[in-house]
Order: structure tokens, then sequence, then C-alpha cells
């Protein structure tokens, strides 16, 4: 263990004049950052309204081998300056676009959404329902998700391979995530390009996405939601400004397979998410 | 080859009088020693301008202007906060980098930062 740990510090404090030096930070502090500007990422399903990103929270620790970034909760067994391997479990955003900002989680307290949209809301008129939306089907929970991620360095380019499952049985979902960066790095600006292929598995896709008898909708809209492959593409740039304040600018895209864009519950082909700010990192 | 030799000799004569006339500096210290790794550092560093000539020069670190000053005024002692290996700069009247050199972070606690695994705002 002690081994694999000095091989951290190695691979961080080697990095000193690089681009990796913005990516690292003190063993068992606390790091706060909180970042004000205007943007969104898109809601893709009928009914869905995007979400707003106007304060976005940074936040990490990282101890000697357990860290927390970002909601996501790890053991880190191996870093080198060119791979590294953890094991995490974070939570699942697919439940984000259900109900994130509608009215009615904020107005009603939440067992009482529950109850309608259980109970009453479902569009049980039969052959009149010309549509579904995320308010007439039941609710989805959060999914916990864990795995495990590769990680390959090499220059300025960073390969990343996850694997992840659901452990909180809510779908029993899987999920795999390759990624591929490639950042410029000047004195006083990063630039940033990534570029994704998510998998997401039947159960994980099906569970969101697909609308079951128990949705209470007319039976004709009952589409079981499949597999299949997400695209995505990423570019950010970071720019250092006078003491700890910075310049964000974030921008994506990710393609939605066909198993669930044909769902009646889903109206976009893609998400997109864009978002610029300041930002001070504590 | 006494033609050569001639040459040669003004050659190293030529480009000795030009190093000589290089513009130059002087940073003392140019390391800042902090408590911690990452944590911010606070120094004074003395700067000695060589073969500059009369005029103003600014000093910028990391492509940020600090302070300007004329030629005249230098030695200059000015009070620095870094928490990272920072280039400092002398920046002409119209702004042209003319010298830069590096200032650098060490900690007293060697080995106490880890890289980090995710991107800063990876939330959005």
């Amino acid at each position: 263990m002690l081994l694999v740990a000095a091989m951290q510090v190695a691979a961080c404090e080697r990095d000193q004049d690089t681009v990796s030096n913005d990516r690292c930070l003190a063993v068992n502090q606390w790091q706060f950052g909180l970042a004000l500007g205007l943007g969104f990422t898109s809601n893709p399903l009928v009914g869905g309204d995007n979400i707003p990103l106007v304060v976005l929270p940074d936040i990490a620790w990282y101890g000697d081998e357990f860290y927390f970034d970002n909601g996501e909760l790890g053991y880190q067994w191996l870093d080198t300056k060119k791979y590294s391997f953890v094991t995490f479990i974070n939570v699942d955003k697919e439940r984000a676009y259900f109900n994130f900002w509608h009215p009615a989680n904020i107005l009603l307290p939440i067992n009482r959404v529950s109850s309608i949209t259980e109970a009453e809301a479902p569009g049980i008129s039969g052959p009149e329902q010309l549509s579904v939306s995320i308010d007439s089907v039941s609710r989805r929970n959060w999914a916990i998700m864990g795995g495990g991620r590769w990680y390959y360095r090499y220059n300025s380019s960073e390969w990343q391979l996850s694997v992840e499952k659901d452990l909180s049985a809510t779908h029993n979902g899987e999920k795999l995530d390759l990624s591929y960066e490639y950042f410029w790095q000047w004195p006083t600006i990063r630039l940033s390009t990534q570029i994704k292929m998510i998998w997401k598995s039947t159960a994980l896709i099906d569970y969101y996405y697909g609308v079951k008898e128990q949705d209470r909708v007319d039976p004709s809209f009952i589409y079981h939601a499949s597999s299949g492959w997400q695209p995505a593409i990423a570019m950010s740039l970071q720019k250092k400004m006078q003491n700890n304040w910075y310049w964000l600018s974030r921008i994506s895209i990710q393609k939605l397979h066909s198993g669930m864009t044909n769902s009646p519950l889903v109206e976009e082909r893609n998400i997109f998410s864009v978002f610029s700010g300041f930002a001070y990192q504590f | 080859m006494r033609l050569a030799l001639f040459v040669f000799c003004a050659a190293s004569l030529f480009a000795q009088a030009a190093i000589a006339q290089t513009p130059q500096w002087q940073i003392q210290p140019s390391i800042c020693i902090s408590q911690q790794a990452g944590e911010s550092c606070e120094f004074e560093i003395e700067i000695i301008l060589v073969n500059l000539p009369m005029g103003q020069y600014c000093l910028a670190l990391a492509d940020l202007v600090l302070h300007c000053a004329n030629a005249a005024q230098f030695p200059l002692k000015l009070k620095i906060k870094i928490n990272k290996n920072t280039e400092l700069s002398l920046l002409n009247a119209a702004q042209q980098k003319l010298l830069n050199t590096t200032l650098l972070v060490k900690s007293q606690q060697a080995g106490t930062q880890r890289r980090r695994l995710r991107n800063p705002w990876s939330l959005f």
C-alpha cells in the first residue's frame, strides 16, 4: 500500500509543470469550488424541462487511497504516471431527467406527487390519450451504480474505460463507458476535447424509458426499450484568472440510440449541454 | 589560414560583445517553500536588471501584470503569492515579453499531493 501511495505522489509531483498540475490536490483536504454562470442540459423526455445550470459546486476530497469527487466515492488501487485503476460508487444521473425542476416537485410534497402519478394522474382515459409524458407514468427511482474504471495517459491524452452495475437493485442494469480526452495547455488556459461511447443495458434503458403496464397508460403506448451505444463529444475551456478565479465554458452533445428514442416517452434524439461562467476555487 | 583565424577571432569577439549586451535579469529567491503541497506561498523577491536600456518595464505573473516601473527603480523588491510553479515575465512598454523565469513552489511536506481522477466541475 505504501508503494502505491509513493507512486501516486511521484506521478503527481513529476507533473508539476504540466497540465496535470491543475488536477493535483493536497491529500486529506477538502477542496471546494463554486461556479456561477448560465447554461442548461436539454431534457429529451416528453414533458421534461431542461435542467438549468446556474450554480455549480465542485467538491473533492482525496485520502491516501479513498476519494470523494463530485458525488463519486471511490478507492484507488493503482496510480502511476500512465495507469490508474479505481473502484467506485455513484448515483446514476438518468433519473435527473424525470421531474427535475418540475413545479410539482417544488410545490407538492414528494409523497403527494407519488400518489398522484400512481393513482390519479395516469392517462387511463383509454383510446383518447394522445401522448405519454413523464407526468403520466409511474415514478422512476434513483439508482446507485458501482464499478471499476481504468485510466491510461499518454502525453496530452487520457483514455478511460469504466464498467458499472446497479448495486441498488433499482433496475439491475449495466453501463460501459469508453472515453478519450485530448487537452492543450497554455500558461493560463486549458482546452480539452472528449469523445465518449457509452453503452447502456436493456435493463437500465427499459426501466427509465420503457412504458409498462404499471404506468397505467393506454396499452398502445406500451414500449420495451432496449440497449444501445450513445456517442458523445464535449469541449471545455478553462482560463485561470487572478487569485483563484477561473472562467469556465463547456459544451457537449450526446446522441441517443434508437432503442431509447423510439420510446413514446422520448421526443429528442440528442442531449445538449452548455455552460459558461466564472468559478472560484476556495 | 590567417584570414580564417582573423575571421574566427573577430566572430568570437563579436559574439562575446553581443552576449555582454544581452538583456538579463536575476531573481532572488526564485523558490518559495510552502508548509504543505498545494498551499499558497508568499515570499519577497528581488529583481535585478542587467543590460536593459532606460525605459518603462512591467512585471507579469502568469501573464497578469503585477507592477510597472522605470529601469532606474531597479533593483526592485516585490511580494508575490503563488500556489504552484508560475512564470514571471518582464514586459517592455509595448507589452512585449523580454525575459521570463519560472518561480517554483516546493513544499516542506513532500508527497502530500494526489492526482485528481475527475475533471473539476464534473457534475455537469
